[in-house]
């Protein structure tokens, strides 16, 4: 009994406090990012300080595409994110395998937000240390969830992750209409993570990603830097 | 397409079929013929039989139906999920590989002779042949199914390298149009496609636009 309590606590107590002080982990020296979902797209954008200037910042990426139409970014643990980063591609080529048509946006959060919550159950294992921001385009509409280690996803019209989430959803509080379009979108985007930003914004610190009718990109340092200038 | 009566069901085959694919400087030309047919019966008079892999690149599908569905059904998840980790359109090679690997390993269940092309950054247009057995090579003209027996010698003399897009699609025309002449199991429309950096062009040419070369 004592034996058994014991190995079940042990696997429980790895996973229960860790969620909770996970969460505050991810809060606290997670990144910031936001994302916003406009009338004819959604936009994602993180910041991405390196602690050295001698990192190659183009060799890794936050903002990742899933498919053609679907891309992510994450606040947390970079490791933790390419795992998931693999599995929703992986689930996604799977769904067309079955289904012969491009993964609905909501179809791929679900299924994530299942092998999330997978690791919150399981021995062994313990959760992923990230939040996921997911943004797709389907059946020409915009859409844009939020996963988190817990499992539990949401879908939102406009969000904040990370270090500085409270202000920056006051920020897009402030900022929102349903009537937006991507490149105010984008621009507001960049707006609201320089308000939680030190020091100098450039297009080598952060990332945007956006999703339209066109499919899912990953905006390039020198599309970056074009709306960096219309702020400065 | 033949008919092969398993288990007293008798199955889809594409077998008597035509298709080429011709490299050229800038990209590849892909044709065929779209008949398929269980026993004497065309099941199908307008089957497509080129099937888009990825964005620049293509099969040409000949054998059983529902195998050569089945491999390019699997082999677009692999080259998908390749693509989008490597971040870069894939190469013709590398799907091609990925054919071979399927029919190759499923060789005693398999019914597949597949023709893979396309255009990638590296090495421009390029063809593969995977035949029934599961080998591959590359070829810069080749041709499959039941109805390329008898254009092996149109091909052979007809074909110079370093032809134009426009001479490849006429060529490829005329072959295609040659072999449904003769092969009961090839016939319909002929359907051609080319490939290039610039994108993939689709055409019919409807029985009664074939080239016309009977004179009786």
């Amino acid at each position: 009994m004592d034996t058994f309590c014991t190995v079940y606590c042990y696997a429980v107590s790895r996973s229960s406090p860790d969620i909770c002080s996970l969460t505050r982990i991810y809060y606290d020296a997670g990144c910031d990012d936001l994302s916003f979902s406009a009338s004819n797209g959604v936009v994602l954008a993180t910041e991405k300080k390196q602690k050295s200037i001698l990192y190659d910042e183009q060799s890794v990426h936050k903002v990742e595409p899933i498919t053609k139409h679907i891309g992510m970014v994450y606040s947390g643990m970079g490791p933790d994110y390419r795992v998931l980063v693999r599995r929703a591609r992986k689930l996604a080529q799977q769904y067309f395998l079955v289904y012969q048509e491009p993964i609905p946006t909501g179809q791929l959060v679900q299924r994530v937000a299942s092998v999330m919550q997978e690791y919150t159950q399981s021995g062994g294992v313990r959760p992923f240390g990230v939040s996921l921001l997911i943004a797709g385009w389907d059946e020409d509409q915009p859409y844009l969830f939020q996963s988190d280690p817990s499992g539990a996803y949401f879908a939102w019209k406009a969000t904040a992750m990370g270090k500085n989430y409270v202000n920056g959803k006051t920020f897009l509080e402030k900022r929102y209409n349903n009537d937006l379009e991507l490149e105010d979108a984008i621009h507001t985007a960049i707006l609201t993570l320089k308000e939680s930003f030190e020091g100098q914004m450039t297009e080598e610190n952060i990332e945007v990603g956006i999703c339209n009718e066109a499919g899912f990109k990953r905006l390039t340092p020198a599309e970056v830097k074009d709306y960096l200038a219309a702020i400065a | 397409m033949d008919s092969v009566p398993v288990n007293g069901v008798l199955r889809s085959r594409l077998i008597e079929t035509t298709i080429m694919a011709l490299e050229y400087d800038g990209g590849v030309v892909i044709g065929a013929d779209s008949r398929t047919t269980t026993g004497a019966y065309i099941a199908n008079r307008v089957t497509d039989k080129l099937t888009p892999i990825h964005d620049r690149i293509f099969c040409c599908r000949s054998g059983s139906a529902a195998d050569t569905q089945a491999i390019a059904d699997v082999v677009t998840y692999q080259l998908g999920f390749h693509s989008i980790e490597l971040d870069e359109p894939p190469l013709v090679e590398t799907a091609a590989n990925l054919f071979r690997a399927s029919c190759y390993r499923y060789r005693e269940e398999l019914t597949a002779g597949i023709l893979v092309a396309g255009w990638d950054r590296r090495k421009g247009g390029q063809v593969y042949c995977v035949p029934i057995g599961g080998m591959l090579v590359r070829q810069p003209v080749s041709v499959g199914g039941s109805g390329s027996s008898y254009i092996y010698g149109f091909m052979d003399s007809n074909y110079k390298p370093n032809m134009t897009k426009d001479q490849c699609l006429e060529l490829t025309a005329a072959a295609v149009s040659l072999a449904m002449e003769r092969d009961g199991s090839s016939g319909g429309v002929v359907r051609l496609a080319s490939i290039s950096k610039d994108g993939v062009e689709r055409r019919v040419i409807l029985g009664n636009q074939l080239p016309k070369y009977s004179t009786h």
